[in-house]
């Protein structure tokens, strides 16, 4: 029985709202936290799940391998996977990103003034190695992160934020900060915040080859390139779950290979569907896809100090001489939605529906060069990189819009790793970049649009009166007047136009239908698979 | 021989060390180091990416880190990977093996097929045999290994489900389950080299086949077999050990397209990965044992060519 023909797909092979609205209303455990969202949520729905059954090992594709296994360091999205199942952090990300859950801490508070969080650690959570956890592992673990020779990804995030952390008692954790930050609980949250055990480390644990945390899935071996083996955490604090009794985590790079390996059943999951794979695999009654169109994304970034992007017309005239849909289409097969304004997850209660939107304008575009007054030509360099598929499709109608409007645009591909060197030394006119923000707060526009951000320091781009506003919303709770200084910047950044937003992208994993309750998290690629309450229908 | 062979050895160590040297030297000048490629996902400030630039020892001296590399290879040490922090040898004692299996099996089939192919259609030269022959062995030449080993996959895989996908498993582990997955990637090796084979044994066969002494021979009253195999053959195929010898050693390298399309972990995968990610000593490593083994390969084939063949004399 074919349920999922054009006809009820309408015309791009994406679900029609009316009978998504339909299905929704059949989705099961770990897809009902997914709010409904029309045609940027492409999911197919679950027939109303039976109880869940344990037993059984998922075979896991993966798109990359796991560079390093050392969880407090960043080497790419497979290794947040793995350590989303291997490691616990103090608290967790809401699926669908409105904020953030208890993890290991299940309960917290803020003091008064905002700088100082507790949080109580739940009772009796077990390391893999059946040691307990104690506050002080936290402590720990906090220590390594801060501690320059580690590495550790989250520490520029907050080092100039954190005080101190504490233990002050056996089951509480104190961190005292130096000015309040509205995202710390979503830094706290990424998943190369993972609490260590003090004990194994400092007894001579290697992080480097092994991993022993408190997660779901207990790490048993890696064998480089091939596979990682893992096998459920009897003594998880969550009763009852895992339900499976393993994983083994498989190294497909090959996109043909990979999706492949799902549709003949080598494996039950796998992450990054190819773009081109979209549809066959939507059409197959045997899988399901799960993915969103809301969290990654496609977009440029000027150098405002390099004529003729000094001037805010020019910058103005690219955004409206782009072609996004062509640009969706070349990059992503259509899979994913405009990006015409801001980069904001829908889900986010940052996100402001009324934001004007860039549309295709061409003449609008040469009016704003004509009113510039830059002297032809209009020679602009864009920087992508030869080995990232989309960037590359994406640049090349990128290019040719801007031609069309007078511009002389040159396209440069060198190897990413030249391409990313280039892009730290501020060594470009435009450059393709994109992904996904840093963490699940508003704030990680900071990192983009302030000059002190870790992108933003590269783009030569500084509005006072932007930096200002991000300075003061990142430290006020508030949500509400933060929801305003943000409604404020992004009306700045139009004005601006420091950058050239593109597209979102769907970023979709796809399973076996007897993979049930996979607890979906927003661009689950940033941070790690959940599959705590995941099982295999037999 | 035996001092031949000594001075060969010498020979290929000087070799050895100057390949590595230059590709020590050339990975430094590519733009872009380990620590930012890694680190590129997730945005990274200054300081961090100084700090592990420290912490690798990327921020010293080229000299100084030539001769703390050059003092770890005298201890037989192969280093650590700059980005997985985990030690070379291992990944090195693993990946090879399987490289070579790879190649061996492929080398295997592909003159276990060739070769009688190119002697078939040489001795039945322009007929249905040799030009059967001579199409295959163009389209098996033609064919990029990508567009086979893809083609491979969504038939035999996709289509007939007669192999697994990719992935592998050790003999060790499971027999069965790792000849199959070993079928795909062979196969798709095999056939270029096959090809290869088939097309220089049918030439040198024609050329051989058309001396006097091979007339002489007929006219002797000798066996068509006899003459084919000992006196043709063994004078033809000493060109195509020769050409073997050079292609079984690109092979070494050039396995990267079959290793990613079929996960087969091998050498090559080290290698790719480890330049995209300019981890210089994963490279370094990776270039010294595949340089090693070549030249010792090619001085395995002069050695079989002087046993073949006894006017070649080696002073």
């Amino acid at each position: 029985m074919r349920r999922h023909g054009r006809a009820t797909h309408g015309q791009h092979g994406q679900l029609t709202r009316r009978d998504f609205l339909q299905r929704a209303g059949l989705l099961g455990v770990g897809l009902a936290t997914v709010p409904v969202l029309g045609s940027h949520l492409e999911v197919m729905a679950a027939p109303a799940p039976a109880r869940p059954t344990r037993g059984g090992t998922l075979r896991y594709g993966m798109n990359t391998p796991v560079v390093s296994l050392d969880p407090h360091r960043f080497t790419g999205a497979a290794a947040d996977n793995l350590n989303g199942m291997t490691y616990s952090r103090l608290v967790q990300m809401k699926p669908d990103w409105t904020g953030v859950e208890p993890d290991l801490a299940q309960q917290w508070e803020l003091s008064s003034d905002g700088k100082a969080y507790t949080f109580q650690l739940r009772p009796s959570i077990r390391f893999h190695d059946g040691s307990t956890v104690a506050a002080d592992d936290v402590a720990f673990s906090f220590q390594r992160i801060m501690d320059p020779n580690t590495g550790a990804y989250l520490r520029p995030l907050i080092a100039d934020l954190l005080e101190q952390v504490t233990a002050p008692t056996a089951s509480s954790v104190r961190f005292v900060l130096s000015k309040p930050y509205a995202a710390f609980l979503s830094a706290l949250a990424l998943p190369t915040a993972a609490i260590l055990s003090r004990r194994w480390v400092t007894g001579g644990g290697n992080l480097a080859t092994t991993q022993m945390g408190t997660g779901p899935m207990k790490f048993v071996s890696i064998e480089p390139n091939v596979r990682i083996t893992l096998a459920r955490h009897e003594q998880y604090y969550e009763q009852g779950v895992p339900y499976l009794d393993g994983m083994t985590l498989l190294s497909l790079p090959d996109d043909t290979a990979r999706s492949t390996a799902l549709r003949t059943g080598s494996v039950e999951f796998i992450d990054f569907v190819p773009y081109r794979e979209v549809d066959t695999i939507k059409s197959d009654p045997r899988l399901r896809l799960h993915g969103d169109a809301l969290s990654s994304g496609l977009w440029a970034f000027a150098n405002v100090t390099k004529p003729p992007l000094d001037k805010k017309l020019v910058r103005q005239a690219i955004n409206w001489a782009m072609n996004r849909e062509a640009i969706l289409k070349a990059a992503f097969f259509g899979h994913g939605a405009l990006m015409s304004n801001i980069f904001m997850p829908e889900t986010s209660w940052a996100f402001d529906p009324n934001l004007p939107k860039y549309t295709y304008d061409p003449d609008k575009a040469k009016d704003l060069l004509r009113r510039a007054e830059v002297g032809a030509p209009l020679r602009v360099e864009i920087l992508s990189a030869s080995n990232v598929l989309f960037w590359r499709s994406g640049s090349q109608v990128f290019q040719a819009n801007l031609q069309d409007v007078g511009f002389e645009a040159q396209l440069v591909t060198p190897e990413f790793a030249e391409a990313v060197k280039r892009f730290n030394a501020s060594d470009y006119q435009i450059t393709m970049w994109g992904g996904g923000p840093l963490y699940a707060d508003p704030d990680f526009l900071y990192a983009y649009f302030h000059s002190k951000g870790t992108v933003g320091r590269t783009t030569g781009y500084s509005n006072k009166r932007l930096e200002t506003i991000l300075e003061q919303s990142r430290s006020l709770a508030d949500q509400a007047r933060r929801k305003s200084l943000y409604q404020q910047v992004y009306r700045i950044l139009l004005e601006d136009a420091p950058w050239f937003p593109m597209t979102y992208r769907l970023q979709a994993e796809a399973a076996s239908v007897s993979v049930q309750g996979y607890n979906r998290v927003l661009g689950s690629n940033w941070n790690g698979v959940r599959i705590a309450k995941t099982w295999l229908a037999r | 021989m035996a001092p031949y062979i000594a001075r060969r050895l010498l020979v290929t160590g000087l070799i050895v060390w100057v390949i590595v040297s230059l590709v020590f030297l050339l990975l430094r000048l590519a733009p872009g180091d380990v620590v930012q490629v890694l680190l590129a996902e997730g945005g990274a400030s200054p300081e961090l990416i100084q700090a592990r630039r420290r912490a690798l020892g990327l921020d010293q001296p080229l000299v100084v880190q030539y001769g703390r590399w050059l003092g770890q290879l005298i201890r037989l040490d192969l280093g650590t990977s700059l980005a997985t922090q985990r030690p070379i040898g291992p990944d090195i004692a693993r990946a090879l093996p399987r490289s070579l299996e790879l190649v061996a099996t492929a080398l295997g089939l592909g003159l276990a097929l060739g070769i009688p192919a190119g002697i078939l259609a040489a001795s039945r030269r322009g007929r249905r045999e040799d030009l059967i022959v001579s199409f295959a062995s163009m389209g098996g030449l033609s064919v990029p290994n990508f567009v086979s080993a893809t083609l491979l996959l969504l038939c035999f895989s996709l289509l007939l489900r007669w192999f697994p996908t990719a992935g592998y498993v050790s003999f060790w582990e499971s027999p069965a389950t790792h000849l199959r997955f070993l079928v795909l990637p062979t196969v798709t090796l095999g056939v270029t080299l096959a090809a290869i084979a088939a097309r220089f044994t049918r030439s040198a066969m024609l050329e051989v086949l058309g001396q006097d002494y091979i007339r002489t021979a007929h006219a002797k009253g000798l066996a068509q077999k006899y003459v084919r195999y000992r006196h043709a053959l063994r004078n033809a195929i000493i060109p195509v050990v020769t050409i073997i010898g050079v292609e079984s050693g690109s092979l070494l390298g050039g396995t990267v397209i079959v290793e990613y399309v079929f996960n087969w972990p091998g050498m090559s995968t080290l290698l790719i990965q480890g330049a995209s990610r300019r981890d210089y000593p994963m490279v370094q490593a990776v270039v010294l044992a595949v340089a090693g083994l070549f030249l010792v390969l090619n001085l395995v084939v002069d050695v079989i060519n002087a046993y073949i063949d006894p006017r070649i004399h080696y002073s």
